[in-house]
């Protein structure tokens, strides 16, 4: 007998998201989104908790995670740097602005700075080929972007923080 | 509809909506195919299966393209066969280079079209993608740098098992196969059906047990039936150096269509166990529990004097014998002619006593015949309604459950009626959960609906049933109301279900353990039978009445006499002329007159004094039988105990003589499967040392007693079953070499049936019975709060004997364990993992409770495989009073914390 068994914290916060969409399986998208907003990534606990709850295979709710370049596994940075690695970003020296920022500010793609302040993410192609290389940083799309104007706009957001 | 369909050429013909690859494969036109699986729904991914279409601008999958008017196809152009190249060498630079060491080769796809495409080397060399090997065990290696992303272990998990344990994660160039957070298959809820390593055309997916045994070449391949459930799965074992390296299911023509489940597919350890018994074994002295080995002249001797002496004392009938439902068809027969013919007594019983002997009681009294009406391809194919009742089908008969659940997807059906929430209500159309034993008030409800709905079957009720008016007046005081509050259902519930078994077009009753464990077992089938007469839900493929039998082969058992009132064929022994027919032909001086005793029967007259010797061929009733230590009170009494077994058994521990058997893979013979399929059985390895297959020792046996039971081999006893059984006589070894037959089968022309009752029952007309509700036994009062339910799980097998032997499964499910609803576990202050005691009015055991939603509040369920912990302790032994059934299913117990 397959009795899946999991514990829970925080399942108040998850229970409510799940009401909100009327604990309907097939917004499950919808309701990984709502987590991944509440606590800046999708955590695994909360992930096996509404798999159960939703009586849908956690394999599924897996393959939804990953997909997605929306959700992260990890704890994201409070900030997030994401660039684009598609093939014409990458012709237009994609690679080279990954390679900076990691030495820049010290953090590899994938992952946060110790401090949590940042998150570095790749990614293929965000459909705006003709203003490539293209970067986005906390949901804000920069164009044809150097490596000179992404450190100032970086730094820029990260003072705002120290302020 | 047939249409016409060139392919290269040549004239073919099709169905409407068949794909170009099934017309193909059909008329062995070769086509490559990777991601396509006949039993699976097509998917179109690897693309390899490409061809031309005239009138199509682009190349087609021919595994997903639909035949619906004629067409021309071309299979091998020259930009085909060069497109199919590249998609060759594209996987191939993605992949390990590793032919020379991988377990796969000689079996993989991808090896056998590179070599037919000519692929030497990988025309891209880049950047590949690696992914490691991840977490499959206890049975599973998964190797996923091979995986070629064809997805079907992710559709045969999803579409067959419904485990749902894996599917494809990341994406683009780094897309793999995953489980949740990639953990371990075991936490992700796989059932290690192992039918993902079944279609995976390469090397990714394998068996543990297999790895560096060798590659398939090196292999003796076998085919034979699987030694566990009653589905009767095909197999094929793959033998090397007389051991068992692995098994496959065998795809076509078999009743599993190419799956398998746990047990079939990797529990075959104990074959090979050094716990075998290999020589006939005598207890040296009574108390110390030790024995001795001792030759076979020995042995047989010993059994012929003490069985001469007690019948020479106390008469025949002193003695008894249980036969066995894992031994094949002819030793049932054998052991049951040793009874008749030599030692003169009808009691013989075996364990379909404590499963499926109310099915049978009941059955054969409202239509003739107890066996199940239709065949396990009907449920998949054919029926429209399926009623799933007491029946925890995913557990017990995995591969029926695959059966099912690719009937809902075609739009069938289901309803799920049992207390726990099992497994398969969750593809449910309807799941109600009815109050423990309150199965007779839920069915005459829903016959009471029938009649007031007017639901019935007006033409079928005239013309095939009788004392329909007799039983419409009995109904007439049915309080519905009544109904409701007895099973907890509510009346509108009811009459959902009702209106859909009345009016769908094929609706299929199926029961197992949780109808026939009552007291009231015989009226919970008298039950279902009305409600298939009163529709005429019967008689049609897809139609009918089901009850699932347990052991491979119990069917067959029955079938073969093992019974104490049948001789084979269910032909009654109190029948003067039929007793006349045997005592001829076995030329016997005289036989018994009377019904002997049933199982239970049997261990209440060892306490009494009148059974003093007993012969048990591979059986344990000290696990098995309700009321343990009852069963083992008797057999201390008794003055001869033989115990005929693969392994040294509970049982056989108290056993005066042991004798070493061979188990269905050293041994030839028939079994025949839950929905009568008489199938055979091959020799796939030898028995260690001197253990014999059970025919060879009953016919040695024989010999010593002066009876000249002349059999050169197994299938001279087929010869004189056909000769003896009309339900057996056109299924002669002869035939089963190429076929397996479902019997009635009455001669060498007949094809063997698979619906019964067509047009006319064996009784005559089918006769309703107006059953009254009765309560439990024993229901949970204040000292004994708690209801107790005892069952099975997928990974054990009845007392454990074989599957305790097998590493793997005694990892998945090796401890004793309970399952208590959370709430009720929240309420005692328990823990998921702490030990409790579950005490009832005969007995106490300690074991591990596990939290769980299945289950509803105020019970326990105790799966009965384990000795350590045995739930038979609990049980108690009181009995149907038709079919003698004990009442394995209620019983009221008390929850002590340790
Ligand atoms: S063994 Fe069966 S349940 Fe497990 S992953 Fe494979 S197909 Fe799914
Ligand atoms: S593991 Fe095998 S079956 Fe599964 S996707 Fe990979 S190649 Fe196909
Ligand atoms: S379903 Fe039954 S017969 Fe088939 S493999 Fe499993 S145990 Fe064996
Ligand atoms: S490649 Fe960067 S946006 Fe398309
Ligand atoms: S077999 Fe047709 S696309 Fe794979």
């Amino acid at each position: 007998m397959r009795e899946k068994e999991y514990l829970f914290n925080n399942a108040n916060k998850i229970d409510e998201i799940l009401v909100k969409h009327g604990m309907n399986r097939s917004r499950i998208v919808a309701i990984m989104q709502d987590i991944q907003n509440e606590f800046g990534y999708l955590p695994e606990k909360n992930l096996k908790y509404i798999s159960m709850k939703l009586q849908t295979p956690l394999s599924q709710i897996y393959s939804i995670a990953t997909f997605y370049r929306a959700f992260s596994l990890k704890p994201r940075g409070k900030h997030l740097v994401t660039v684009c690695l598609g093939t014409a970003c990458h012709v237009r020296g994609g690679a080279r602005i990954v390679e900076s920022i990691q030495k820049m500010f010290d953090v590899k793609p994938g992952e946060k700075t110790k401090d949590g302040l940042l998150s570095l993410e790749t990614v293929n192609c965000l459909g705006a080929c003709a203003l490539g290389p293209v970067v986005v940083v906390d949901g804000k799309y920069h164009g044809h972007i150097t490596i000179s104007r992404l450190e100032r706009i970086v730094k820029g957001i990260l003072n705002e923080n120290k302020k | 509809m047939s249409i016409k369909v060139f392919i290269d050429n040549t004239e073919y013909d099709a169905e409407i909506g068949q794909t170009i690859l099934e017309v193909a494969r059909k008329h062995l036109i070769e086509i490559p195919a990777l991601c396509w699986q006949p039993q699976l729904l097509p998917y179109g991914a690897c693309r390899l299966c490409i061809v031309e279409v005239k009138g199509e601008r682009r190349p087609v999958t021919s595994c997903s393209y639909q035949i619906v008017k004629e067409i021309e196809v071309l299979t091998k152009t020259a930009e085909i066969l060069r497109m199919r190249k590249n998609l060759l060498s594209l996987l191939l630079s993605n992949h390990p280079a590793d032919c020379m060491t991988c377990e796969k080769s000689g079996d993989c796809l991808l090896e056998k079209y590179a070599y037919e495409y000519g692929i030497r080397k990988p025309a891209f060399l880049g950047e590949r993608n690696k992914v490691c090997e991840k977490d499959g065990k206890p049975f599973i290696i998964r190797d996923y740098e091979k995986c070629i992303m064809c997805g079907k272990c992710v559709r045969v998990c999803e579409e067959i098992a419904g485990a749902n344990a894996i599917d494809f994660g990341w994406r683009g160039f780094g897309v793999q196969i995953v489980s949740g957070f990639d953990g371990s298959l075991k936490d992700n809820g796989c059932f290690f059906c192992g039918n993902c390593i079944e279609v995976c055309p390469v090397g990714a997916l394998r068996e543990i047990s297999a790895e560096k045994k060798g590659r398939t070449w090196e292999f003796r391949k076998i085919n034979t039936i699987c030694p566990y459930c009653g589905v009767g799965c095909g197999i094929q074992v793959s033998v090397k150096d007389n051991s068992i390296v692995k098994i496959n299911a065998l795809p076509d023509g078999s009743v599993n269509k190419g799956w398998l489940c746990v047990k079939g597919k990797f529990g075959f350890e104990y074959v090979k166990s050094p716990d075998r018994l290999k020589k006939p074994l005598l207890k040296k002295d009574k108390k110390a529990g030790k024995f001795m080995e001792i030759s076979w002249d020995e042995a047989l001797d010993l059994i012929v004097n003490r069985f001469s002496e007690i019948r020479k004392k106390y008469g025949a009938n002193a003695l008894a014998g249980l036969a066995s439902a894992k031994c094949t068809n002819e030793e049932n027969y054998l052991f049951q002619k040793f009874f008749r013919q030599i030692i003169r007594t009808n009691n013989i019983d075996h364990c379909a006593r404590l499963c499926h002997a109310p099915s049978v009681a009941a059955l054969s009294q409202t239509l003739g015949s107890g066996a199940m009406t239709n065949s396990l391809d009907e449920i998949e194919n054919c029926s429209d309604c399926i009623v799933l009742i007491g029946s925890n089908v995913s557990e017990t008969q995995p591969v029926t459950s695959y059966k099912i659940r690719k009937a809902v997807s075609r739009g069938a059906k289901l309803i799920v009626i049992d207390p726990q929430e099992i497994e398969m209500a969750k593809i449910a159309e309807i799941y109600i959960q009815p109050w423990f034993g309150s199965d007779v008030m839920l069915l005459n409800a829903l016959a009471k609906i029938i009649l007031q709905e007017n639901l019935i079957n007006k033409e079928f009720i005239e013309q095939r049933v009788e004392n329909f008016e007799e039983y419409q007046n009995w109904m007439n005081n049915f309080s519905l109301l009544e109904a409701e509050k007895i099973t907890g259902i509510s009346v509108e519930m009811m009459k959902r279900v009702a209106k859909i078994y009345a009016t769908s077009k094929a609706s299929i009753i199926i029961w197992a353990m949780g109808i026939t464990q009552h007291i009231t077992g015989t009226d919970n089938v008298f039950a279902l039978s009305n409600l298939a007469l009163l529709t005429g839900q019967i008689g049609r493929p897809g139609a009918g009445l089901a009850p699932l039998r347990g052991q491979n082969n119990v069917q067959g058992a029955c079938d073969m006499g093992a019974l104490p009132d049948f001789f084979p064929g269910y032909q009654k022994v109190e029948n003067p002329e039929i007793r006349e027919k045997f005592k001829n032909f076995w030329n016997a001086a005289c036989l018994a007159e009377k019904n002997g005793l049933t199982v239970v029967e049997i261990f209440s007259s060892i306490h009494q004094g009148q059974i003093k010797g007993l012969y048990i061929m591979g059986e344990n009733p000290l696990v098995s039988d309700p009321d343990i230590s009852y069963v083992q009170e008797a057999i201390k009494k008794l003055e001869f105990l033989v115990v005929q077994d693969i392994f040294l058994t509970q049982t056989a521990k108290y056993a005066d003589l042991i004798l070493p058997s061979a188990c269905s893979f050293e041994k030839e013979g028939t079994f025949t499967n839950t929905e009568r399929m008489v199938q055979k059985v091959n020799r796939c390895v030898e028995p260690p040392q001197d253990a014999k297959p059970d025919w060879e020792i009953l016919k040695n046996l024989a010999k010593r007693f002066g009876f000249d039971w002349d059999y050169h081999s197994i299938w001279d006893i087929t010869r004189e079953i056909n000769k003896l059984v009309p339900i057996y006589a056109g299924i002669t070894p002869e035939r089963l070499l190429y076929a397996s037959l479902q019997w009635p089968c009455s001669d060498e022309k007949h094809s063997g049936t698979s619906t019964l009752h067509i047009g006319k029952f064996p009784a005559g007309k089918g006769k309703l019975k107006c059953v009254e509700y009765r309560y439990p036994y024993e229901l949970p009062d204040e000292k004994y709060p708690f209801i107790l339910t005892t069952g099975r799980v997928l990974t054990e097998y009845h007392t454990r004997t074989m599957t305790a032997r097998v590493d793997g499964l005694d990892q998945l499910s090796g401890e004793p364990f309970c399952l208590m609803n959370e709430n009720d576990l929240k309420k005692m202050k328990l823990k998921h993992g702490s030990k409790i005691k579950v005490i009832s009015r005969r007995g106490e055991i300690e074991i591990k409770v596990k939290k769980s939603r299945s289950v509803p509040e105020k019970t326990v369920f105790i799966p009965f495989h384990y000795a350590e912990a045995a739930a038979n302790i609990l049980t108690h032994h009181n009995l149907d009073p038709v079919a003698k059934i004990p009442e394995y299913k209620i019983c009221a117990v008390r929850i002590e914390k340790l």
